[in-house]
């Protein structure tokens, strides 16, 4: 029986294919600017490589923003729900699930049976997001992926004090105007975000397991600077972007 | 007409004076405002300026910074022509009653006064009505009106007691109370009502015929949840399918959200009980969406509505069921402006007073009272004392008492937002998750 | 905690005589003494601390034979010791919101750290802001002591008074009631002791409205803390006999710290505690000399030592900050003219919703007098919320205006 979920997030849309609650495959795409059509080609896509028919899905349960966008979607559920359920099955031993998307970020504190016990959302500004990394990446002229190798590099952070992202853009500015090289700016600016979700991780409780999902996870710079900033380690799992979509076919799985 | 900024002003002296008067539920605010009053400042507070008729007076009360500031710009900018600060104090010792007491005669004096500068406008000034506070005729008028308004009160109370059976929904609740509200003002008594003295006997059966028509709609007497049948079916009703799609279909109207019965499996389920908690709900949408979200709200623990009407003013000599009023209170005996500041200084407690636990054990004894699950907190956005509100209950309800407790910012109109509701539906999921809803069913 | 070792009380108190060999003038020395004194009163539990709001009367602590503690300066000073961003992170975790004025959740994050002295009490009042109860009620219930409220009216009468003045004996005598070690026998000294610190405070405030300034304004902010705290205890009028000396000398000598200034500025609200440029760029860089200070200013009359409680209620109905805008307007006049300020900068705290709503008010009224105004977005205590670059602009452009005010 196969079963799936889509995750339409604000930058990316994942879908995850489940064959009897068995990892089937996966299928990432840029969301557009039209979010069912978006949906329906990553669904189209998934189902093509899978060599699956979309109408053989016993179920099809989306989440994400554009959940609601998703044409044939048997049932949908928040990413908080979804991304609790996909990290605990990805990382049996998470406690604390933090995904950091593009528009924001979530912390969702798990009970013992996986399910979520308390969450909180940032969703005011930017800082703490994806968005956040995206405008400092870009006004220092260094790709996002090459954030972890250039945090690597640099000896210390450059401090940037503002979690406000026009306050902080104008810090970074000015620390490029002193010769600051790029390195210990990145550090910074992975420092600021990890600061941001790290003071929401201690309102929900920290767990002995902290599990980095989303976008944004596959930042390692920002992974580093959250583990120093909780003396502990972040676990990132392989299909961390997935963890939203993979829940949902988990509970489309359930309920089909 | 008077128009309040704050709960804890009653209503009785302007509507004993003959002045039309309600609680200030305005639009969102201008953009303009922001000329005088800073960006990051409760919306409630900057929906104060320029949003009223030039001939209203506005009473603020100091309920919080924000309303200070309001108060000072609308005297300092001329926006308004009449602006009166009502000190109301922020505890309810003895002392406190005896000095509010005092603060409500000066403001039925001023109100006189402005009354008689307004005497051009026969719809404000009519004949019969007191000069006077330490006239008789004014006594009558002010305690009648209290009485009053102590009988609307216990119907409204009757009305709140049925949210979470099915019967009443939230949203109708406060729409209700909303609609109480204008016809104490005046505005919306329906054309038989116009020329009468406000308040007249027909405003108050207006008000009462609302309140009992969604009363008896919900099944029969409704003095208790018990009586309420049609509830009880209502009740045990979500449709798990339907249930997919809810939050992201269109909005539906009011009332609707009590649920369904499941035509397809047969499975009953019930909703999620939850209480709201806030400052100020500024529209009642937020409390839709909670129900559109396949939340039942159970009760409202805000201006609007709970706070503004859930209590009863003692020692007005009627039949009223406070049990601690002395026997010369019960002849009616007592100065009513004494009767009036202990009455409203000692409702339940909102957040802008010095209650300290005793805010505390009110959510409590909401939540155990109503068997609500988890609460709802609404902040206006930047609104102080519903930060430091939400932190005090989520310490003591939600880490020692377990209650499940989420806090949803908004503005005006944010209610129907979809971050609002992704929220209200994933607190949904999570007490089902939480609580083996499943097992309910 | 280095607080709470008596060794380590010790110890500061032998190296206070070489801060004089390191250039500290004597009334620097002194505040650091008389802070020490009451530190260690308070951290050692030598006597009863009793916590207040920013504005409850200290002479009520002191005549009660305490110690009193202010979370909210407290959170100033954690911010000037570079603990701020521990502080702010545990309250954040306590889940306050990080819109809330950051003296406030400096405060409360430092006492949840245990940063803070026991509290034997909690007195709060009313005024002046929202933010300094809730705090405080938050901290009484954490430490699990007894909470007290004065509740101040709004609008000044002799009613108002009354009623304020019985509260502040009720609360003096549940305190004693309460309060292991207090009693109501340090009153009239307390009072006395603040009568003859205004004395000498005056003095001082009189030989700041010299021109140039005898006095750094950001230094001045600094002492803001012990203008809030130390009202009725025995030292201050010692330390403030000593700022005036300090201030004649300069005055004397004329060695002024901006010796040629181009404006003088007088400062509404708090400063940022943190390490930072502004005041660098301010006095040293532009010669702008902020001459006076919104919270040093003197507001309420000499004490009748005979009627202590009627006289701390008048003190408290004075505060110019409570009540109608009217009267904080009339108080920033007052100062503007004694002061000879050319300009008027408000430090906007983030989050401090009753002073930065008055802003338009102060600008229009400030206009009218032909007073140049900024209303400067900061934050004092977290620095995560400010931009020192947008700060300095904004500070530069406003004292390019004065000049070319000044220049007609």
């Amino acid at each position: 029986m196969y079963t799936a979920g889509i995750d339409v997030g604000s930058t990316s849309t994942k879908a995850v294919l489940l064959c009897d609650g068995k990892l089937a495959g996966k299928c990432v795409i840029p969301t557009g600017a039209d979010l069912g059509a978006t949906a329906s080609e990553c669904l189209e896509t998934l189902a093509r490589e899978a060599q699956v028919g979309l109408g053989d899905l016993a179920s099809l349960v989306a989440t994400g923003y554009g959940r609601a966008r998703v044409e044939g979607a048997t049932k949908t559920v928040t990413e908080i729900t979804c991304h609790a359920r996909g990290a605990r099955a990805l990382v049996p031993s998470a406690g604390v699930v933090v995904d950091v998307g593009g528009q924001d970020s979530k912390v969702i504190r798990l009970d013992d049976d996986g399910m979520v016990a308390d969450f909180v959302m940032n969703d005011k500004c930017s800082a703490g997001t994806g968005r956040f990394l995206e405008v400092m990446a870009a006004r220092l002229q260094v790709p996002l992926d090459e954030f972890g190798n250039r945090w690597r590099k640099a000896r210390e952070a450059a401090k940037i004090s503002s979690t406000c992202t026009v306050f902080a853009e104008s810090e970074v500015i000015s620390l490029l105007s002193r010769g600051v090289p790029r390195e210990p700016i990145v550090r910074g600016i992975c420092d600021a975000v990890a600061d941001r979700l790290a003071g929401m991780i201690r309102r929900v409780g920290l767990a002995t397991e902290v599990v980095l999902t989303g976008g944004v996870s596959r930042n390692d710079g920002v992974r580093w600077s959250l583990e120093r900033r909780l003396s502990m380690r972040v676990t990132v799992p392989a299909a961390s972007q997935f963890a939203g979509a993979y829940g949902a076919a988990i509970i489309g799985w359930e309920i089909a | 007409m008077v128009l309040t900024s704050c709960s804890y002003i009653p209503l009785e002296i302007p509507l004993a004076l003959g002045i039309p008067a309600k609680r200030a539920f305005f639009e969102a605010p201008l953009a303009s405002c922001e000329a005088c009053l800073p960006r990051d400042f409760c919306p409630y507070a900057k929906a104060f300026i320029r949003q009223h008729s030039p001939e209203d007076v506005l009473a603020i009360a100091g309920s919080c910074d924000a309303m200070r500031r309001v108060y000072d710009v609308l005297r300092h900018f001329g926006y308004a022509r009449e602006v009166y600060f009502v000190d109301v104090p922020r505890t309810s010792s003895s002392d406190a009653v005896t000095f509010y007491a005092g603060i409500l005669r000066e403001f039925a004096r001023y109100l006189i006064r402005v009354r008689d500068d307004m005497h051009t406008c026969s719809s404000v000034c009519s004949p019969g009505y007191a000069t006077d506070i330490r006239d008789p005729l004014f006594r009558d008028h002010l305690l009648a009106t209290a009485r009053s308004l102590n009988s609307l009160r216990m119907e409204l109370a009757r009305m709140f007691k049925l949210l979470g059976d099915g019967c009443v929904s939230g949203r109708e609740a406060v729409d209700v109370a909303l609609r109480v509200n204008e016809i104490l003002a005046g505005e919306t008594a329906g054309e038989e009502h116009k020329g009468q003295l406000v308040p007249g006997e027909e405003a108050f059966r207006a008000c009462q015929a609302i309140i009992e028509s969604v009363v008896f709609r919900a099944g029969g007497s409704g003095r208790t949840s018990e009586g309420c049948e049609n509830g009880k079916a209502l009740e045990e009703s979500q449709d798990e399918c339907d249930e997919a799609h809810v939050g992201d279909k269109q909005f539906r109207s009011a009332g609707s959200a009590t649920g369904r019965k499941c035509p397809g499996t047969g499975v009953l389920r019930r909703r999620a009980r939850v209480g709201v908690s806030a400052t100020c709900l500024l529209e009642p949408m937020l409390v839709e969406s909670l129900e559109e979200a396949g939340l039942s709200v159970v009760f409202i623990d805000s201006c609007l509505p709970f706070r503004m009407f859930n209590f009863s003013v003692p020692g007005l000599g009627t039949c009223d069921s406070s049990s601690n009023r002395s026997d010369e209170d019960a002849r009616g005996n007592a100065d009513v402006f004494s009767s009036l500041a202990l009455g409203y200084l000692r409702k339940p407690p909102c957040p802008r007073v010095f209650a300290g636990y005793a805010r505390i054990e009110h959510l409590k004894r909401l939540v155990a009272s109503s068997g609500a699950q988890g609460l709802v907190y609404f902040a206006p956005k930047f609104c102080d004392l519903a930060y430091y509100d939400f932190a005090e209950l989520k310490q003591a309800l939600g880490e020692t008492g377990n209650l499940p407790m989420i806090l949803i910012e908004g503005e005006y109109g944010s209610g129907r937002a979809g971050q609002t509701l992704t929220r209200a539906i994933a607190f949904k999921e999570m007490l089902e998750g939480r609580s083996s809803f499943g097992e309910i069913g | 905690m280095l607080l709470r070792q008596k060794w380590a009380y010790a110890a500061a108190s032998a190296a206070l005589p070489f801060l004089s060999r390191l250039g500290w003038k004597e009334y620097q020395v002194a505040a650091v003494r008389c802070f020490m004194q009451d530190f260690a009163e308070a951290y050692l539990g030598r006597k009863p601390c009793i916590f207040t709001s920013a504005f409850v009367p200290t002479e009520l602590v002191y005549g009660l034979g305490a110690v009193p503690f202010l979370p909210e300066a407290a959170g100033g000073l954690a911010a000037s010791f570079g603990l701020a961003e521990a502080s702010l992170s545990a309250c954040e975790s306590l889940w306050y919101s990080p819109d809330l004025c950051s003296f406030h959740r400096s405060g409360l994050g430092a006492f949840a750290l245990g940063l803070a002295p026991k509290p034997s009490a909690v007195i709060v009042s009313s005024h002046l802001c929202d933010g300094g109860k809730r705090t405080l009620f938050d901290i009484s219930r954490r430490a699990n002591c007894p909470f007290y409220i004065l509740d101040v009216p709004y609008v000044y009468s002799d009613g108002a008074a009354r009623w304020l003045a019985g509260q502040i004996e009720s609360v003096a005598r549940a305190l004693v009631r309460e309060v292991p070690g207090t009693s109501l026998r340090n009153m009239t000294r307390a009072i006395e002791n603040s009568n003859d610190a205004l004395a000498e405070y005056q003095s001082v405030c009189r030989l700041r409205r010299n021109v140039p300034a005898p006095w750094r304004g950001s230094e001045a902010l600094n002492y803001v803390v012990l203008f809030l705290w130390s009202w009725g205890s025995p030292w201050l009028p010692a330390f403030y006999r000593c700022l005036r000396n300090h201030l004649q000398a300069v005055v004397g000598a004329k060695k002024f710290p901006v010796p040629e200034e181009r404006c003088r500025l007088l400062w509404l609200n708090l400063r940022p505690y943190y390490e930072t440029r502004v005041f660098r760029y301010l006095e040293d860089e532009c010669q702008a000399s902020v001459a006076f200070e919104e919270y040093s200013f003197p507001y309420w009359p000499r004490f009748d030592a005979q009627d202590p409680f009627m006289s701390l209620a008048r003190k408290m109905m004075s505060n110019f900050g409570w009540g109608p805008a009217t009267q904080r307007l009339a108080a920033i006049d007052r100062m503007v003219d004694e002061y000879r300020a050319s300009g008027v900068i408000q430090f906007a705290q983030r989050g401090c919703r009753q002073s930065n709503g008055a802003a338009a008010i102060l600008s229009d009224v400030l206009r009218r007098k032909g007073i140049p105004f900024l209303n400067l977005d900061g934050d004092g205590v977290d620095a995560r919320n400010a931009s020192e670059a947008q700060t300095l602009t904004r500070l530069g452009a406003f004292l390019e205006l004065l000049e070319r005010k000044k220049g007609g």
